[in-house]
């Protein structure tokens, strides 16, 4: 019974340990960036490279915002130095689909990072 | 009073001088740019990227067992602007580079040089013969990039409006098959 209770406690850890990080651990936020929800954020490794499918909504006035991914390899280390920061407009009330991929074969994990612009 | 008024005068004078003085400061070089609605540093970067992107998942490309070698060909440039579309293709070039799953061949526009070194190396006489980059070991590219940008601009008093798409192929030289194309577009608005 005992060893039971120990199998059990061991499945819960290890699933606990190996959770899918969630949009806002993988969401890094500069500026004012309130109005933008992401709704959306999911990936895939299609032909060896990594891609990521992310819905933007935004929930108050017309608005003006950047963003950019980081890429990071198994090791947590940055692949490539920063992107440069793509604009996206998008009206009250509307959502976009943003789709990256990623630089190079050996990305494991990303970052997405949001700002708004002038 | 006379003179009082001038040395105001030159004072406002030279103050005046001062303001004008342009002030410099760096800026991010991967910020958005709006400075004005022509092609700039942002589409420039946003072109190059998501071109370079998509062609490394291209699966002539990802799925060989040899790593593909390409060349740059022209990219046209459509548009009434004047753009350097050898800025994109380099830097599509680079950012492929970078990914260790291509490699590149010298293009049309770089072979003088190339043969330039070839020859001094080969027919000048200077260098140690083991040294020597031999003539005749040249890789040739299998497949070529090119393609065109094009814009369409619409304006009235009040607004400016710039589509700009931008298309690359990648070209089997050996068989003229397009193996890969993709497309980018960017519209900008221009209000007064």
């Amino acid at each position: 019974m005992n060893k039971l209770f120990f199998i059990f406690t061991l499945f819960f850890i290890t699933a606990s340990c190996s959770s899918a990080p969630t949009i806002k651990e993988l969401t890094i936020r500069m500026g004012d960036t309130d109005n933008i929800e992401i709704t959306d954020m999911r990936s895939v490794v299609r032909n060896g490279i990594l891609t990521v499918q992310t819905k933007i909504k935004n929930t108050k006035d017309n608005s003006l915002v950047s963003y950019r991914f980081n890429w990071f390899n198994k090791n947590g280390l940055k692949v490539i130095e920063d992107e440069a920061w793509k604009p996206l407009t998008i009206p009250k009330d509307h959502t976009r689909e943003i789709t990256a991929i990623a630089p190079t074969a050996d990305v494991s994990d990303f970052k997405l990072e949001l700002s708004s612009y002038k | 009073m006379h003179k009082i008024i001038f040395i105001f005068f030159l004072l406002f004078l030279s103050l005046s001088n001062c303001s004008t003085i342009p002030r410099v400061s760096y800026e991010d070089s991967k910020s958005v740019e709006t400075v004005t609605s022509s092609f700039g540093s942002t589409d420039l970067n946003q072109i190059a990227e998501a071109m370079a992107r998509s062609l490394l998942q291209a699966k002539v490309v990802s799925s060989g067992p040899n790593v593909a070698v390409i060349t740059l060909a022209e990219v046209k440039n459509k548009t009434p602007e004047y753009i350097d579309t050898r800025v994109i293709t380099e830097k599509i070039r680079t950012q492929l580079t970078k990914s260790g799953q291509v490699k590149f061949a010298v293009s049309v526009s770089e072979m003088q040089s190339q043969e330039d070194e070839l020859k001094r190396q080969n027919q000048s006489g200077l260098y140690k013969n083991e040294s020597i980059a031999k003539s005749g070991n040249m890789t040739g590219a299998k497949f070529r990039i090119e393609g065109a940008i094009s814009s369409i601009t619409k304006q009235n008093k009040d607004i400016k409006d710039i589509y700009y798409i931008f298309n690359l192929s990648l070209v089997n030289t050996e068989t003229g098959l397009i193996e890969w194309a993709d497309e980018k577009e960017i519209r900008k608005i221009e209000q007064r």
